[in-house]
């Protein structure tokens, strides 16, 4: 099968142009860097299918950081039969500049420009015909988004993938020419692949070239030296990029005729204008941001009740009583959504237990109490997740992700992250699985190793319905406050975490802030929902399979003793033994005390697989612990748990912030795993999660508990980072004692 | 002088990068390159957004700080 690689510049719409031609769903953003690994699909409107690859960007063959030598390998490696290199037009002399370097390979080359419509658009022209004579390979005019000439793209590469291909550099004329036919002609005696391109990249010192033939370093070096210029030395990097930008500007910049610009700032530096000013644009993101959570979480929209005495009268009675809604305000859009599902919900549970009637008991309370309660207490946060999420994608698709990058920059640099981390982070918030692999964009190893300890502490979908489950039943009115809070707490924790590592095991420099910042457009109504009901689907079959089956494993073991006798007080369970017996850990803590503490516990420890899974645990158990009580009958399962068991506000704090920080799941520990390999980093992350969780829970319970003992810790803290300060300055040589310290400072600072 | 000095919205020529060998070639590579036209669209504390070749980069203040122009 004909093997087709999409290569060329970050965001210039190499995904998109893969989704169009494959029909896949491949997530695009509007933000340098998505890509982070190939990604094949089939093309299946030629006579034969054709593979074809969707690399990550690269700005150039000599790779910068890890997703860029994914695309450099797969093209010299795998020798695909033909490299589609596509061009945002819209500034194609940046774009050329990759493009010079492709052709250094023997491998046939087809060259795309893409957004041919915004070109038009703005009056400008791009002569194909002449920029497909000065290269020698075929130029066809495309557009990705629209899906226009995409067909005709494929049958020119087809063609083009049946000839072969001599190598060609730009390099190949002017003063360099002599060191590179030099350098190639080495090459070819030692029957080097590809000698034109590895002569150049071995003249340019590549590291990964220069790794893979030490034998002619020597020679090469002869070559170099013969070949100096008195603006750039012996750098011969900086030469051949200075005459590849220089061939460009001569050659090749004349077929584009480009319309008379009115005014000379586009559209987009006018909204940057405000959006990443020094005073406004921090403020607008927390505001955004804040405006997000409130359209998703708030019960009194707007404040129009609080602050206007707005409000609806028996709305929540539509529908059943007990739905958690309170009286007053009108709710926010999110909520609104939630209520609709939990009346559906709790409907179709009403007409499973009197279809039930009849069965025996363990039936009707394996599938109502167990199966039922637990996957619908999940399933009832799809509306705000859905909602949360398709924010979310607005704001990356639009655009601004890329500069919220670069105004966090300034604080994160504080802290020793660069804006460009940021990214990954703010992915979190969506799930850390994915987030967790963007890292890969990160140039530094130090820094994107610290971005993934990070990760997990931007609260994904999954958390969220932890805080808001609970709020709603513990801090009823005051919910989107408490969920937001919870999100900050999160995010400070994160920044204090870098700070307190970049000061211990991480120490180094901060990477630089480069990045091309894209122009903002309109987000894609389908590329929106395309991505949304992914998630959606996700989250629906997480429910349905993971969730399902440990409700029915919690439900036996709740239901049930150990000799399977079926229990009438969930005192008398197996869950309740385990539990009992595993919650003195978590005595200081907070939440484990009292007769129902080890409820906490069991969902807590649940929490580590899927974060799913402490909603539903709390629901599964909270109906067993329910049945003991009295006066629970209007409440849902959680609310009840908690008016029963007592738990202080601290500890539900504690409890929460314990599920924020903790071990993310199953599938997040993985991803880790897979970016950070077996050894020290990885076992480090699992480390750090669990004693920060600990740690910073242990705060929140004692200093909300008794708050005198806030002292005992700033003190503690003062202490810790004076240590780490003398011992960065080496005025001590304690290692072992200054980490101990160290850990135990910072956390409590994150308090 | 450095770039970060450079006025907003004037074009200046790079000169010189003093910098690391890889932050250089990541500069270069995205457009910012020694013997380059470029211009400043914006600068707040020295943090810069640059028009080169008529795409945005940011670059912050370290590096801005590093990289000659006339």
């Amino acid at each position: 099968m004909l093997k087709l690689a999409l290569a060329g510049n970050p965001n210039c719409g190499k995904t998109t142009l893969f989704n169009a031609l494959t029909g896949s769903t491949a997530y695009v953003g509007n933000w340098p860097g998505v890509t982070v690994e190939k990604r094949e699909g089939k093309y299946k409107k030629a006579g034969q299918p054709i593979n074809v690859v969707d690399l990550p960007g690269i700005y150039s063959l000599s790779p910068y950081s890890p997703e860029e030598v994914v695309s450099r390998n797969y093209l010299l490696d795998e020798k695909p039969d033909v490299i589609v290199n596509i061009l945002d037009a819209t500034n194609l002399e940046r774009n050329l500049y990759l493009t010079t370097q492709i052709l250094e390979t023997d491998r046939p080359v087809v060259i795309a420009l893409n957004m041919m419509d915004e070109v038009e658009r703005r009056g400008d022209k791009i002569d194909a015909a002449e920029l497909s004579r000065r290269l020698g390979v075929p130029v066809t005019e495309i557009s990705a988004l629209r899906g226009k000439g995409i067909h005709e793209l494929m049958k020119v590469a087809q063609e083009a993938a049946k000839k072969p291909r001599a190598a060609f550099s730009v390099l190949q004329e002017g003063e360099l020419a002599p060191a590179v036919e030099a350098a190639r002609k080495l090459l070819e005696t030692h029957g080097t692949d590809n000698p034109l391109f590895h002569a150049i990249k071995l003249l340019e010192g590549d590291e990964l070239e220069v790794k893979n033939h030490p034998d002619e370093a020597g020679e090469l070096e002869e070559i170099r030296k013969r070949c100096q210029n008195e603006t750039f030395g012996d750098d011969f990097e900086a030469l051949t990029a200075d005459a590849r930008y220089k061939y460009i500007t001569q050659n090749l910049a004349s077929v584009q005729h480009k319309a008379e610009r009115k005014e000379k700032l586009t559209r987009s530096d006018k909204i940057d204008k405000v959006l990443t000013s020094r005073i406004w644009g921090i403020p607008i993101f927390v505001a955004m941001m804040f405006l997000i959570f409130h359209l998703t979480f708030a019960e009194d929209f707007l404040y129009l009740n609080t602050f206007y005495g707005v409000s609806v009268q028996g709305w929540e009675t539509w529908w059943e009583p007990g739905s958690y809604m309170i009286d007053g305000g009108i709710p926010s859009p999110g909520v609104l959504l939630q209520s609709c599902l939990i009346w559906c919900t709790d409907s179709l549970s009403a007409l499973a237990a009197s279809g039930l009637a009849n069965a025996p008991a363990w039936v009707s309370s394996l599938i109502c109490d167990g199966v039922l309660a637990g996957v619908f207490s999940v399933l009832s946060f799809l509306p705000q997740i859905a909602l949360l999420f398709l924010f979310l994608s607005i704001l990356e698709d639009s655009g601004y992700m890329a500069r919220v990058a670069f105004i966090m920059d300034r604080i994160f640099r504080k802290f020793g992250l660069s804006g460009k981390s940021f990214l990954p982070l703010l992915m979190g918030f969506g799930c850390s699985v994915p987030a967790i692999m963007a890292s890969r964009t990160l140039e530094h190893d130090k820094e994107r190793q610290m971005t993934i300890y990070m990760t997990p502490w931007f609260s994904c979908t999954a958390k969220m319905p932890i805080y808001t489950a609970i709020a709603a039943a513990v801090f009823v009115g005051n919910d989107d406050l408490v969920v937001f809070g919870m999100y900050m707490l999160g995010m400070v924790c994160a920044i204090l975490g870098a700070l307190l590592l970049r000061n211990t095991v991480f120490r180094g420099q901060t990477a630089p802030f480069i990045m091309e910042l894209p122009a903002y457009h309109l987000p894609q109504a389908k590329s929106l929902f395309v991505h949304l009901w992914d998630k959606v689907k996700k989250y629906v079959v997480r429910a349905a399979t993971i969730i399902a089956a440990s409700t029915i494993v919690l439900w036996f073991v709740s239901n049930f003793d150990w000799s399977y006798h079926m229990v009438g007080s969930i005192e008398d369970s197996i869950i309740h033994d385990i539990g009992s017996l595993v919650a003195w850990i978590f005595y200081p803590l907070g939440f484990a005390h009292g007769a129902y503490g080890w409820v906490f516990v069991v969902a807590a420890i649940t929490g580590l697989i899927a974060k799913e899974e402490v909603v539903s645990t709390l629901t599964v158990l909270g109906i067993a612990v329910g049945k003991l009580a009295e006066d629970a009958a209007e409440a849902t399962a959680i609310e009840t748990l908690f008016t029963v068991s007592g738990i202080s506000s601290p500890a539900v704090i504690a409890f929460m912030a314990f599920n924020l920080l903790a071990i993310p799941c199953f599938a997040a520990v993985g991803a880790a795993r897979a970016e950070l390999g077996k050894g020290r980093g990885f076992k480090g992350a699992l480390l750090w999660w669990t004693a920060s969780a600990y740690v910073v829970s242990m705060l929140i319970y004692l200093i909300g508990s008794y708050w005198w003992t806030v002292f005992i810790f700033a003190a503690l803290a003062a202490a810790a980072t004076a240590l780490i300060v003398l011992w960065n300055k080496g005025k001590i040589k304690l290692p072992a004692r200054g980490k101990k310290a160290a850990q135990e400072g910072g956390d409590k600072k994150a308090s | 002088m450095p770039i970060m000095l450079a006025p907003v919205g004037q074009k200046v020529k790079i000169v010189a990068m003093s910098l690391d060998a890889e932050v250089k070639k990541r500069l270069t590579d995205i457009g910012v390159a020694v013997g380059a036209d470029v211009e400043v669209i914006s600068n707040s504390g020295g943090n810069l957004v640059l028009d080169v070749l008529g795409v945005r980069v940011a670059l912050n203040r370290d590096v801005a700080m590093k990289i000659r122009v006339a």
